[in-house]
């Protein structure tokens, strides 16, 4: 039978952080995933030799000293991910479209509250307080700096009160509400559901910065693929854990895998979404109070994307750039499963060189999706769905069209739309209940699955653990490597890799 | 509001109920860890259950740090529902 120290379950990045951290460490890693490939929604496609992102289009955290530089810095591969920030004038723009205005803001935290000054002159008391809370909450937050990363989560006011509360505190100005809570729609919950500090850990590195990286999310496929080799970490893909076997005080002492070998293990973590987790765990070792915590949270949206390139375009006019275009002020109508009509779409712009070694004007466009309004069409894989199934997307691609050349008209008529995707695509490629994109919605007052759980061996980390996004998916790997090497051990590495 | 009778009543309904124990073994003086069986790790649960089943939310701090009983837990429960009722 093979024995490692550690497996982990899931190979998006937070499977592939705490593999890559712990082998670091010392430790007989195997990493296990279920798609065909490593990476989840980092990888990219291609349709006619042009690369498209499937899930990572743009973070935060790369501003000097940020948290995500720290990591990839300690992770040894912070040379090979290469930030490209988005900060020429017009790379971010915000419209409401039924008032027919738009808003170009500036990137840094200190340039976009000013610019808000101008647009809003009435208000800049509102708008100070409002950036001063955040800086506060930040600041607060002991795991968003690596040195400090293990020390006890203090929970803050801001934890108990919601972002949507504190905005009607400070304005009044739905437009100016819509503008400081747009960034809900980057974690997929409301403003009336989400803390202002939940709010304020996510959007405190948007407004420092926003980059996207040179090669999507492939850059860090491959630098964690060349890590791997160095560190001796074994990959298993189309490969879950269906059984856990073996149980003594509350210890898995085996593992069964879906092609039915089994495999020695001291610990497993799972860094996949925690409905999935439930189901592998054995029941006679969970508290039904357990159960009922996990059965209560909800699975956030997925997206409907559609990839296309802008033909004959200038490259060197073409971003990159998010266009953020919103049919409504209140974000909370944006977000509920119930709405009607036109959604948040993000138009995303960039230069990409295909496989032939050309330069493509790329366009990633995506729309909140509800799983519920497609669940006629759940029973179906891809490449077998019913033709109203196709109808609906035909008529998504359209209206989302229709939008795009709003906003650029320019490229009116050379928009070639060359892939569309729905909340089922997502799902059946990557795994994921209901093609949700930021794991289970991380609302106020909720406690998330995080580090140990009921069987003392097994441990959760990944994006519905501590934050959403990469950022949050990646800490919730080092709080869990901390734990898992020991404290003193790992306080050590990070200082001498943060000296390297 | 409910009264004081009730709301014990309802802190040991999420012990039956939500952690399948016996109901002969919920007196005030019960020991949360060492007579009822509760982890560390359960305490979570416990808290959430608790949020659910009296609409409330339990934060993190000194007074909840300080129990040990099921007639401590009581008590704190009481509390929290007399100063959301003032």
């Amino acid at each position: 039978m093979k024995s490692y120290d550690h497996i982990v379950v899931g190979a998006g990045i937070s499977g592939l952080t705490l593999s890559l951290l712990l082998a670091m460490n010392g430790k007989k890693v195997l990493l296990l995933e279920k798609g065909a490939r490593i990476g989840g929604s980092l990888n990219r496609f291609y349709k006619e030799s042009v690369p498209f992102d499937t899930g990572f289009h743009f973070t935060g955290g790369f501003a000097r000293g940020g948290i995500l530089t720290d990591m990839l810095h300690v992770l040894g591969i912070g040379e090979q991910i290469k930030p490209v920030f988005l900060n020429a004038p017009g790379s971010g723009l915000f419209i409401f479209e039924k008032d027919n205005l738009t808003y170009d803001m500036p990137s840094g935290t200190d340039r976009f509250r000013l610019k808000l000054h101008e647009y809003f002159p009435k208000e800049t008391q509102g708008i100070d307080e409002y950036f001063s809370r955040v800086k506060k909450v930040y600041a607060s937050t002991v795991s968003l700096d690596l040195r400090k990363i293990g020390l006890s989560a203090e929970t803050l006011e801001e934890d108990y009160q919601s972002l949507q509360s504190v905005l009607d505190s400070l304005t009044a100005d739905r437009h100016l509400q819509g503008l400081l809570s747009v960034f809900c729609v980057c974690y997929g919950v409301k403003p009336k559901e989400v803390s202002f500090a939940s709010h304020a850990r996510v959007s405190g590195g948007l407004f420092e910065s926003v980059a996207r990286i040179e090669n999507g999310g492939e850059a860090f496929i491959r630098a964690f693929s060349g890590s791997f080799k160095q560190t001796g970490i074994e990959i298993i893909c189309n490969a879950s854990i269906v059984e856990c076997a073996n149980i003594k005080n509350d210890t898995v002492g085996e593992f069964v895998l879906n092609n039915g070998e089994v495999i020695k293990a001291d610990h497993c973590t799972f860094t996949i979404h925690p409905q999935e987790i439930i189901k592998i765990l054995p029941r006679e070792h969970l508290r039904k109070a357990f159960l009922e915590r996990v059965a209560s949270f909800e699975t956030s949206n997925g997206f409907f994307a559609v990839s296309a390139i802008a033909e004959g375009a200038d490259p060197q006019q073409f971003g990159p750039s998010i266009a953020s275009l919103l049919p409504d002020t209140d974000i909370n109508a944006l977000l509920d499963p119930d709405l009607k009509g036109d959604g948040a779409l993000a138009v995303i712009r960039s230069v990409e060189t295909g496989k032939d070694g050309k330069k493509y004007c790329v366009v990633n466009a995506f729309e909140p999706e509800f799983y519920h309004n497609l669940e006629q069409w759940s029973d179906s894989s891809v490449g077998r769905r019913p033709r109203d199934y196709y109808e609906y997307k035909t008529k998504k691609v359209k209206r989302i069209g229709e939008r795009f050349r709003q906003i650029y008209p320019q490229y009116r008529d050379n928009f070639k739309v060359l892939d569309a995707a729905s909340v089922l695509t997502f799902r059946d490629y990557l795994f994921s209940p209901e093609g949700n994109a930021y794991g289970i919605k991380q609302k106020m007052g909720q406690f998330n699955l995080f580090g140990k759980l009921p069987l003392v061996n097994i441990y959760v980390a990944g994006q519905s653990a501590v934050l959403p996004g990469i950022v949050g998916a990646m800490l919730s790997s080092f709080i869990v490597a901390r734990n898992l090497v020991g404290k003193e051990n790992f306080n050590r590495f990070i200082e001498g890799e943060l000296a390297n | 509001m409910a009264s004081e009778q009730e709301i014990i009543k309802m802190v040991n309904e999420v012990f039956v109920e939500s952690f399948e124990i016996d109901k002969a073994k919920l007196a005030p003086e019960a020991n949360i860890f060492n007579d009822l069986g509760l982890d560390s790790l359960d305490i979570v649960d416990l808290v959430v259950a608790l949020q659910k089943k009296f609409a409330v939310t339990i934060r993190d701090d000194e007074r909840v740090r300080n129990i040990r009983t099921l007639g401590d837990l009581q008590q704190f429960i009481l509390t929290i529902k007399k100063e959301i009722g003032k």
